[in-house]
């Protein structure tokens, strides 16, 4: 209300200094006046004032914008001079919304890393069909199904492991940082919960006693066991071409519980592998 | 192809010549076991000292597996030592050694021990392998300078940790 007040009486004293000022004929056209105490002054020239300025028409812009003169600061408080804004800030923030459909695709794939890994000489390998729903272009919820196999006779060792190809599932969600970007590109991070029961073998088991002169050799077969984990991931996607996509991922894994039988706990288990760290390469195919 | 798609399948294509020797490293690292690969118990000896039980040192001592090939001698002590690995036989639930203290040079005092235990196979590691893990079942002894024989964890598997405690009587 002061405000107002204020800038009321300020362009009183304006319009009186101008008035003084101003030839007779002139007059001023107070075209607006705003609560945040800017006004917009036109100036208008008269026809009966042939010495006052005189608009030319010609060049006139009708997407020009209005010229704008601020009194005061953005603390409320009178400047000393009127200030002329002569650009205008148009950047706006971008809004945190998403930009894309609820449900923006459906996308199958199948990890085959570890095709690779065999040929740098793995014993052991996990393959998988996957399927994810994008929500918003943001969120992937994400199913994987597969089987895992190995098959090792460790160089210097008494034994050699193996186990038969077993089922395993993960079901996970993961999260895009380019949910805004182009959905044929996506860097993520995700979670997922697996779980797996398998069998495993371990053949040609051979024991000695030196002092005794014994030597046994024995198999343990059809071991049972099962797994529950979880693991983190951070991947890449890339579109190459049409619908296919490429993407690569680093897991970390870490176990909840795994079956210890008579003291003998698996060495691998189908979709977790035998360590913490694993890779997964997958070709995809969008709908 | 657009020149945008190509650079994107090329970084893709060097991600992947990152990643890949990475993972091999990480997949091939090697290790090495820790523990003994085969079971073998370790046996400690101890006596009543001061009113204390204490580690010993005992000289002059001589293990004997009854029915070893050849009746070789385990160990044939003759200098100070506080522990001795005595193995078990892998082709029974029971082992027997003879303890021969020498007194002086033509007396020597024979003790004996019967360890009987359950043989049950372990896959321990990778690196490891497959050893036995030996359920004591009972520990009996007869004789003069043995005063008992204890397994205090109830077994014995193949980590190197002293798992049998051997007692001596000490006369004052």
């Amino acid at each position: 209300m002061r405000v107002k007040v204020l800038a009321i009486l300020i362009g009183l004293i304006f319009f009186t200094i101008n008035i003084s000022a101003q030839e007779p004929g002139d007059s001023i056209n107070i075209t607006e006046t705003r609560a945040d105490s800017t006004l917009v002054i036109v100036p208008k020239s008269t026809a009966t004032n042939p010495s006052g300025p005189i608009i030319n028409p010609v060049d006139i812009d009708e997407g020009q914008r209005p010229v704008i003169l601020h009194y005061y600061d953005k603390h409320g408080n009178p400047l000393p001079s009127p200030v002329l804004f002569l650009e205008e800030d148009t950047v706006k923030k971008a809004s945190p919304k998403p930009v894309f459909p609820a449900y923006a695709g459906t996308e199958i794939g199948v990890n085959f890393a570890d095709l690779i890994m065999m040929a740098f000489g793995q014993k052991y390998s996990n393959y998988d069909l996957r399927a994810n729903v994008s929500i918003y272009n943001w969120f992937f919820p994400t199913i994987e199904c597969g089987l895992g196999f190995a098959n090792d006779t460790p160089d210097n060792q008494n034994y050699t492991y193996k186990t038969k190809p077993s089922f395993y599932t993960k079901i996970g969600l993961d999260y895009n940082f380019l949910y805004k970007s182009n959905p044929k590109y996506r860097l993520f991070i995700g979670l997922r919960g697996g779980w797996s029961t398998f069998k495993y073998d371990i053949e040609n088991i051979t024991i000695s006693s030196d002092y005794w002169d014994q030597t046994q050799q024995f198999n343990l077969e059809n071991i049972s066991a099962n797994a529950l984990w979880g693991e983190v991931l951070a991947g890449l996607r890339v579109n190459i071409i049409s619908r296919f996509s490429l993407g690569w991922e680093i897991r970390w894994h870490f176990p909840f519980h795994v079956t210890e039988t008579n003291g003998s706990k698996p060495w691998f288990i189908p979709g977790y592998g035998t360590g913490n760290f694993a890779i997964s390469i997958a070709a995809s195919w969008s709908f | 192809m657009t020149s945008y798609r190509i650079r994107h399948i090329a970084s893709m294509i060097l991600a992947l010549a990152v990643v890949m020797p990475l993972s091999f490293i990480i997949v091939s690292c090697d290790s090495t076991c820790d523990d003994n690969r085969n079971t073998l118990p370790l046996a400690g000896f101890y006596a009543m000292v001061e009113g204390k039980m204490q580690s010993v040192s005992v000289d002059s001592l001589q293990i004997v597996g009854l029915g070893a090939p050849g009746d070789s001698i385990l160990s044939d002590m003759h200098s100070m030592a506080s522990t001795v690995h005595l193995p078990f036989r892998i082709d029974q639930d029971e082992t027997a050694y003879d303890f021969i203290a020498r007194k002086d040079k033509n007396t020597s005092i024979h003790d004996k021990v019967i360890f009987r235990y359950s043989r049950v196979p372990q896959f321990v590691s990778q690196e490891c392998g497959v050893s036995y893990r030996f359920n004591i079942n009972q520990i009996s002894w007869e004789g003069a300078f043995i005063d008992s024989v204890t397994c205090p964890k109830g077994y014995i598997d193949n980590h190197p940790l002293e798992n049998i405690h051997i007692y001596f009587h000490v006369t004052k």
